[in-house]
């Protein structure tokens, strides 16, 4: 298939030069003698002439074009025995000039060798070069095409590409992935990649009179088959994606996967971002750019979920062979999310596009889990996975002592469902189901019963949802997404007879339709609809200060306050958000700017506006908020290499359903606001190699905090006086694969900031982290050997200091007395973790074998201060000592 | 292999994390402590006198040093975790209506108790709206708080009392006339005796002293009265929501309370009924020299039994010990009583 192509490239340029192969003839000098036949005859010879497979095209000498007439060249060629030009002479001259661009050209070519029994041979051919003159003008009103195509996962070039034109104009990708092709004529036209390794993708680009074009194509490639080779590809086409972000960091789950530290946990790759605050040890919060956990949105397939990590941060959500990438978007995103006030993460799902049958299994001290992914019909995929810890069982057996009873052990479980169905070419609809179920139990017995305390929390959720996509011809793409689900929380806390219990229950409901496609030549759209709406019934009983809310001043371990409540209340939250964004594209498409705007209705209903009283009906309300969220963003390509950046957007999100109970918070919450500043560059060094800085600025307002009030309103424990800001600097130097590494730096500095009420000083956020370092790389040794290393370093989170302390008599405990808000710091993180692994392979079954060890220099590193009983020591929790974990995984 | 596997499950656990080597003992007296704080009684509406009697020490044994004491009448903020307002704490301020200077002291107890610090709305601050009561405690409790403040070298050491106030109940009318039908004002609580093994050991009071050996390891029980426990049944000593003057006349012509684990109405908040449940007791133990094997013990309000142990390891040196056990309740009653031995 690839020979046609590649004359078809030559005629089609010679359209405008016409170089003919008029002949061809064996250089005697360098013939082979005849070999002999078995019968002793001559054998007949067979001889293959060259084939011209790059073809070179000659610039019409300026000099020449006043003279107003063209020329022919007749060149004689002499090709070796690996297709090269070895030495070019003109036979017929037509000038200087003509002859000298000729010979340059041609000396460029490259050409299939020529055989003499299947056995290359030098040859020399006779080629005539023709100039013409009325095609060099008419060449002067068309465009160049070249570029490259790369593997979006490795940014690795690929090769055997078709780059195709709708002007019938195409050719292949080199081993480098470069491409080009001459001559377009002006205008909008349609750009296909096709080939044997990757799934067709098309495009379209703007072709500008006398313009070169130079584009580089990221394109995933087809997952291995199982089956049989010969069945025909599955082809979709699709636009390319819009980088409309203008910061995210986005990982592969291939990397991900070789993150040291993570497990092969794909997802948990996240806190090695830019921008990301490291996590307590035992905490899954996901602070990002210093916003609070809460304020960042989770998303699998573009349905939101209530969390990525199962409790204690020790394991996503989603078994990394179900991900194909995850992308963090810091801030300053478009309109298609909101909600939020920080950032989103976004996991896209592997695509179920595999012939036969494929699957894997996997565990480690933690937990295990297994997954398969078939081809029912050659329509139909599907998957299943299952992954269940066993680190409490693993426990009791090796445990004589009830180790539960003084170690939180997460008990957790997760499951995926996919079905995906071709309906037409290009068109697939996706029933799947996610759940996730986490516990966690702790007793700490005391020989004084007022002084147990026992935790026993639960966190589940469940999503059923449907996706239709559809690739349009034009590159446009329509998704509709609904999605229907399940959350629930529930922490029951006792510290003696003192009781904290919340449990929430919530209904999810999820719509999102989009469009996404070419509207102009220099205009790309998107518009959607993204609706949501969670029914929640909660109950809360015990003191209003438990759990701790971000801006409590508190120390670790500290009682609950005595005081008790409890409430009953129901909340619906509904939103509604169209919303519509435009890609720009300006001068020459090194600018494009991005403005987007979002509508978002949010309708509020409580039950209650007052605390229940007996006898008396609960009262309650629903209230409309309509907002209206601007988002711009903007790319400047100063040179290929070296890009510009900025986006602006207005964020808003509806308060908590637990912070709307008329006992232990404020019903008549509204929502809290957030208003992003980016700016930054991109500094391509490499094909692989990029620098980006992005400078950052986030300020809120309508924060909810406690009242700072003795004897607030009935129903007004909360208030909405705090504001906040973040301001920084992330940077990111990425090595993507290049040979057998990849890896990358990031360093974030930031300061993040409350104000709880305005006659407060400001405070530093609880989730404060002035400095955030990573390093990390994976090495591939060969012969199925990989390494990798992590080093990480992060301020301490900010902590209120004790400067003395008090006797509560009435209960015989010792109360802290503290110093200025968040004006101390636990010491700073470092650590340094290795993983190696080793790939086995018989036949279709991979197996790989690995050891991440955590903290290898078993460097003590504080965690959280505590404080002995009555305050006067001070000392830190440390986390993980030298952790070892060794895991293994089969696949097939 | 046994030893590697629990080590690398234990290792891999969140509890891997390190919990630094503190001193959380506070049962042994090294300096200038306030131990305990009674107030007789153990419960008031405002306006009662209330004594208050401070038990101090150093590592020499019980000190008669000033006290100053001072109501705080600051409500505390709803962002405040604690018990009290920080202000509470604080050297001195409009906020304290001061009761006296002494180990023992007595004070009426503020007019506006039950609206600052109880179910009544509440008097409105400065620059603050009128609105929240206080919620109560898990006994259905509200506290007054007061501040003893004891001078000793460079840091004051500071107690905060916090005496349970009778302000009714924020329930219907009728909970509310049954509430006060039913309810008994809490009465501290006393140690009944306090045993070493089956010695029983002679208090402070009687100016004999308790014989232990040097080194020597005492297995202490420290018991409290046993109260009327509700069977249901008229004549049980115990006046049950469903019974009346009338109806038993045996149980609730009279109703008083006890020193030891008593039994009491509460409103349940979740179902907005009354119900009747118990105090839990705990000893706090406090000795000048030797070492416990806990600083507090105590039994669960379900638990029945009225008493609880702790083991204590006299010194190696001979001397007079001074030993206390501290006894409260849930309702913030308390009791104690103090040993001296004789280590030999």
């Amino acid at each position: 298939m690839r020979e046609p192509r590649q004359w078809l490239i030559a005629l089609g340029a010679g359209a405008t030069l016409a170089p003919m192969l008029t002949s061809w003839s064996a250089a005697a000098q360098d013939q082979p003698a005849p070999v002999p036949s078995a019968t002793g005859a001559p054998a007949q010879r067979t001889i293959v002439p060259p084939k011209l497979v790059t073809f070179v095209q000659a610039e019409f000498p300026p000099s020449e074009v006043a003279a107003g007439h063209g020329a022919t060249v007749v060149l004689q060629i002499a090709i070796d025995p690996a297709g090269a030009v070895a030495g070019v002479i003109v036979l017929e001259s037509a000038g200087p000039a003509f002859d000298g661009a000729a010979v340059d050209a041609a000396k460029r070519f490259v050409f299939e060798p020529a055989t003499l029994d299947g056995k290359p041979i030098p040859v020399k051919i006779t080629y005539r070069y023709q100039f013409t003159l009325t095609q060099q003008l008419v060449k002067k009103q068309l465009a160049d095409f070249q570029g490259r195509v790369l593997d979006r996962a490795t940014k690795q070039p690929i090769e055997g590409v078709g780059v195709a034109l709708d002007t019938g104009q195409e050719t292949v990708t080199d081993a480098q992935g470069r491409f080009r092709i001459l001559d377009i004529p002006p205008g909008d036209h349609a750009v296909t990649l096709s080939g044997e390794t990757i799934a067709t993708v098309g495009t379209t680009e703007t072709f500008g009179v006398s313009k070169n074009v130079d584009a580089t194509y990221e394109v995933d490639r087809k997952k291995e088959k199982g089956g049989s080779d010969e069945e025909e590809e599955e082809v979709v086409i699709t636009a390319p994606r819009l980088k409309k972000q203008v910061v995210s960091t986005e990982v592969q789950a291939t990397q991900a996967l070789k993150v040291a530290g993570t497990q092969g946990d794909v997802l948990k790759v996240i806190e090695n971002l830019p921008g990301v605050a490291r996590a307590a040890v035992g905490s899954s919060a996901l602070v990002v750019w210093g916003a609070a956990p809460q304020d960042t949105r989770v998303y699998i397939n573009g349905i939101h979920v209530p969390l990525l990590y199962h409790g204690g941060g020790y394991r996503s959500i989603v078994p990394s062979d179900f991900v194909k990438s995850v992308e963090l978007i810091q801030g300053g995103y478009g309109p298609a999310y909101g909600r939020g006030l920080g950032g989103i993460v976004s996991v896209m799902l592997r695509p179920l596009d595999e012939e036969g049958s494929h699957g894997s299994v996997g565990g480690d001290v933690y937990d295990a889990s297994a997954d398969v992914r078939a081809e029912v019909t050659k329509h139909l995929h599907a998957a299943i996975g299952f992954r269940k810890s066993y680190l409490d069982t693993l426990l009791n057996a090796v445990s004589s002592e009830d180790v539960g009873n003084y170690v939180p052990i997460p008990k957790y479980w997760d499951g995926q469902a996919r079905i995906v169905y071709e309906l037409a070419p290009h068109e697939t609809i996706e029933l799947g189901g996610l759940v996730s179920s986490d516990r966690i139990s702790h007793t700490l017995l005391n020989p004084a019963p007022a002084r147990t305390t026992r935790k026993n929390e639960g966190t589940d959720f469940n999503r059923i949802y449907v996706r239709y996509e559809k690739h349009m011809e034009d590159g446009s793409i329509v998704t509709v997404a609904p999605a229907i689900g399940g959350d629930s929380t529930s922490v029951a806390n006792t510290y003696g007879s003192t009781l904290t219990a919340v449990t929430n229950d919530s209904t999810f409901f999820g719509l999102r339709v989009a469009w996404q496609g070419p509207v102009t030549a220099h205009v790309r759209g998107s518009v959607g609809l993204d609706a949501e709406a969670g029914a929640s019934t909660l109950h809360r009983a015990g003191s209003i200060g438990a759990p701790p809310r971000e801006g409590d001043v508190y120390v670790f371990g500290q009682p609950p306050p005595g005081r008790i409540g409890i409430d009953d209340w129901h909340v619906v939250i509904g939103t509604f958000a169209p919303y519509a964004e435009a890609d720009v594209a300006l001068f020459d498409e090194r600018l494009h700017l991005v403005p987007g705007v979002r509508f978002e209705p949010f309708i509020t209903q409580t039950n209650k506006l007052v605390p229940s009283f007996p006898g008396l009906p609960d009262r309650g309300s629903t209230r409309e908020e309509n907002v209206i969220e601007p988002r711009i963003s903007a790319r400047y390509a100063f040179t290929p290499r070296l890009a510009g950046k900025a986006a602006f957007g207005v964020y808003d999100q509806a308060p908590q359903p637990e912070d709307l109970s008329a006992v232990f918070g404020t019903p008549t919450l509204v929502l809290s606001k957030a208003e992003h500043y980016v700016a930054g560059g991109i500094l391509q060094l490499t094909d692989t190699l990029s620098v980006e800085v992005t400078g950052f600025l986030s300020e809120s307002e309508d924060l909810v905090v406690r009242s700072q009030a003795s004897s607030p309103y009935i129903a007004h424990a909360l208030d909405q006086t705090g504001i906040g800001r973040s301001f920084g600097t992330q940077f990111l130097a990425r090595q993507e694969q290049v040979g057998h590494f990849f890896g990358w730096i990031s360093y974030s500095i930031l300061h993040s900031i409350r104000r709880d009420a305005p006659n407060l000083d400001w405070r530093l956020f609880d989730y404060d982290q002035s400095h955030v370092f990573t390093a990390l790389g994976s090495y591939d040794l060969g012969a199925g050997f990989e390494v990798s290393a992590r080093f990480r370093y992060a301020t301490g989170y900010p902590r209120t200091p004790v400067i003395g302390s008090y006797l509560d008599t009435r209960t015989d405990t010792y109360e802290p007395i503290f110093g200025p808000h968040n004006s101390i710091r636990i010491p700073p993180f470092v650590a340094l973790d290795v993983r190696a692994a080793k790939h086995f392979k018989r036949g279709r079954v991979d197996g790989e074998v690995y050891l991440d060890v955590q903290n290898v220099t078993d460097n003590p590193n504080p965690e959280e201060i505590v404080y002995n009983t009555n305050y006067t020591q001070r000392g830190y929790i440390t986390g993980m000592p030298i952790l070892p974990i060794l895991g293994a995984r089969v696949t097939w | 292999m046994r030893f590697l596997a629990r080590a690398l499950v234990v290792g891999a656990l969140l509890g891997a994390a390190c919990k630094p080597d503190l001193h959380q003992t506070v049962s042994i007296v090294s300096q200038t402590q306030i131990l305990a704080v009674r107030e007789d009684p153990g419960e008031g509406a405002p306006k009662t006198d209330i004594q208050y009697l401070a038990l101090v020490a150093d590592s020499s044994g019980p000190l008669q040093t000033p006290v100053d004491w001072a109501f705080c009448n600051e409500r505390e903020p709803l962002a405040e975790l604690g018990p009290v307002s920080p202000k509470c704490y604080e050297p001195s301020g409009s906020w304290f209506s001061p009761i006296g200077i002494g180990t023992q002291v007595t004070g009426a107890l503020p007019t506006l108790g039950c609206r600052q610090f109880g179910p009544e709305v509440p008097e409105p601050q400065a620059n603050q709206p009128q609105g929240r009561p206080v919620d109560p405690d898990a006994t259905g409790g509200y506290y007054q708080p007061a501040r003893a403040l004891v001078a000793s070298g460079s840091a004051d050491v500071i107690g905060i009392a916090e005496t349970r106030l009778t302000c009714g109940l924020a329930g219907t009318p009728d909970q509310v006339t049954q509430f006060a039908h039913h309810y008994v004002a809490n009465v501290n609580p006393m140690i009944d005796a306090l045993t070493a093994g089956t010695t029983s050991l002679v208090t402070d009071e009687s100016g004999a002293t308790n014989p232990v050996p040097v080194g020597g390891v005492l297995s202490l029980t420290a018991s409290w009265a046993p109260c009327p426990t509700p069977t249901g049944v008229c004549g049980d000593h115990f006046c049950a929501l469903d019974e009346t003057p009338t109806s038993c006349p045996d149980d609730c012509a009279t109703l008083a309370g006890c020193t030891g684990a008593e039994t009491y109405v509460n409103l349940d908040l979740a179902t907005h009924s009354l119900l009747q449940q118990r105090e839990g007791m705990q000893v706090s133990w406090f000795a000048t020299a030797g070492a416990f094997d806990n600083d507090q013990t105590g039994r669960g309000p379900e638990e029945m039994t009225n008493f609880t142990t702790n083991g204590w390891r006299a010194p190696d040196r001979p001397g007079p010990v001074h030993l206390w056990a501290v006894l409260r309740d849930d309702r913030g009653g308390t009791g104690w009583a103090e040993y001296l031995f004789d280590v030999r």
